[in-house]
């Protein structure tokens, strides 16, 4: 009957040595922080979308946006590092990426009469499609009918014409004709 | 035997005991990290929101800005358009739905108009007071244009605009006068005479004046260029004797005098709008009143 009892306190000392060696290791692990190795991307991306986010925050309160969407033709290009004289965007987009050897692809989405319509205006060198883990920041840029026309010479300079004079020519539509309203233009930069 | 025995019961709990604390420490570590990961997308969250709404504030003030129309219908005319695309164009990424109306008790502002060929009038019909008050307290004033279409010949006393900061002595004027060679002229903050014709029309918003059918040319300085606001706006003309006549076109936030009579007319102008705004995003919905300052 004792060698019995004893029996069965080996089992239950066995039983808790394990327990105990298995929360030790459990402990060991969640003591060394093995994010850096886990989320390495997922904090590259995180980093990347809060500068893709700043750059147009701050593109946006200048109003440096806002002359890129006025400035922009079909067929041209938004970019940082094209030779000649930079709009005050595209440098800002210079500093923050192109120097730091990021590359990025520019959108800009306009209602079109009846939908909205997405085209590209600025795409990485090698036109690449942006990875799974590209970083994507988006903000809005508001039309007015008399909003000044820019010329995408001579670093985007403003010309005397509202694009509600060149409308037809210009590459959006008025999309609310009978309102001071001519378009919102979504711009999205997506960054890897 | 026994002793040997109580030695294992004692081995047995020191595993219990060390098995407890082993497991409270992880357990307490992964809920600092759950709550830390949990409050840094909260604040992604947060960022996001706000960027959104200073985007949204951003158009506001442009549509605003560019508004001709100041009426309450006509604003909402226009931010019935501008959430209608808003919501359209932000749907192909994370669907944003705004609405934004004016709030009427909220927002300031009012319109005066002289429109008839007549001596400059005081809103409330007084006609004895040769200094009278269009404003007081105006932190914006939209749009102000006077025409003076005649000069009394008999009178020499001067018809001055002036635009006070209040609370203070500093002041900006304009003054229409003829010199003695009886031409009109007109004189910018007590500075050198321009000698116009008549009719003359100053834009004292824009800080430009028009003389007769000419171009519009750029005064000698604004009273954004001295002043710094809030602003009070009175006429001095030289009632009670014979009359400058013309017209004018009077648009400010602060005490429009609200109830003219005779040839003054008045209508509600919203040039500090304030503006009820519904925001539904993915990651957060909120509604507020925003006051869109467009000057």
């Amino acid at each position: 009957m004792v060698s019995g009892d004893r029996g069965q306190a080996y089992t239950l000392e066995g039983v808790l040595a394990a327990i105990l060696v298995v929360t030790a290791t459990v402990y060991g692990l969640q003591t060394i922080d093995t994010r850096a190795w886990e989320d390495e991307t997922e904090s590259e991306t995180a980093q990347l979308t809060a500068r893709a986010n700043d750059v147009l925050t701050l593109a946006g309160e200048s109003g440096a946006l806002r002359d890129s969407v006025m400035c922009y033709r079909e067929g041209s290009s938004i970019r940082g590092s094209q030779e000649g004289s930079l709009t005050e965007f595209e440098r800002i987009l210079n500093t923050t990426f192109d120097r730091q050897a990021n590359q990025y692809n520019l959108y800009f989405s306009y209602w079109d009469g009846s939908e909205s319509r997405e085209i590209l205006v600025s795409q990485t060198e090698t036109e690449s499609s942006p990875p799974t883990t590209a970083a994507s920041a988006s903000t809005t840029v508001t039309i007015a009918d008399n909003t000044s026309l820019r010329l995408p010479s001579n670093g985007c300079e403003e010309i005397p014409l509202t694009v509600k004079d060149t409308e037809g020519s210009f590459y959006m539509p008025d999309a609310a004709e009978d309102s001071p309203l001519f378009n919102i233009v979504e711009v999205r930069l997506v960054v890897w | 035997m026994v002793a040997s025995e109580r030695g294992q019961v004692l081995l047995i709990g020191g595993l219990a005991i060390a098995i407890v604390f082993l497991t409270a420490i992880p357990l307490s570590n992964s809920l600092v990290v759950s709550e830390s990961a949990s409050s840094s997308e909260t604040v992604l969250d947060i960022d996001k929101a706000d960027q959104r709404e200073a985007s949204i504030e951003r158009g506001l003030r442009a549509l605003i800005r560019n508004s001709p129309d100041r009426s309450p219908e006509a604003l909402n005319r226009s931010l019935k358009n501008f959430t209608r695309y808003y919501t359209q164009v932000s749907a192909q990424q994370d669907g944003v739905y705004v609405n934004a109306t004016v709030n009427p008790t909220e927002s300031e502002g009012g319109r005066l108009s002289q429109s008839s060929l007549d001596g400059f009038n005081e809103p409330d019909g007084n006609e004895g007071r040769a200094d009278w008050s269009l404003t007081t307290d105006a932190t914006q004033i939209e749009e102000f244009r006077v025409t003076v279409r005649d000069i009394p010949r008999s009178d020499n006393s001067p018809f001055t605009i002036n635009v006070s900061e209040a609370g203070s002595s500093d002041k900006w004027t304009v003054t229409v006068d003829r010199n003695p060679s009886s031409d009109p002229e007109l004189v910018v903050n007590g500075g050198s005479p321009t000698t116009v014709t008549l009719p003359v029309t100053v834009y004292i918003s824009n800080g430009t004046y028009r003389t007769g059918t000419g171009p519009i040319e750029a005064l000698p300085s604004s009273y954004r260029d001295t002043l710094n606001g809030p602003y009070n706006v009175h006429f001095n003309d030289s009632k009670p004797g014979p009359r400058y006549s013309g017209t004018y076109v009077f648009a400010a936030d602060g005490d429009v005098y609200s109830s003219p009579t005779g040839s003054t007319t008045y209508r509600s102008s919203i040039i500090v709008p304030a503006i009820d705004l519904v925001y539904v995003g993915p990651d957060t919905t909120y509604e507020r009143t925003m006051v869109i300052e467009t000057s």
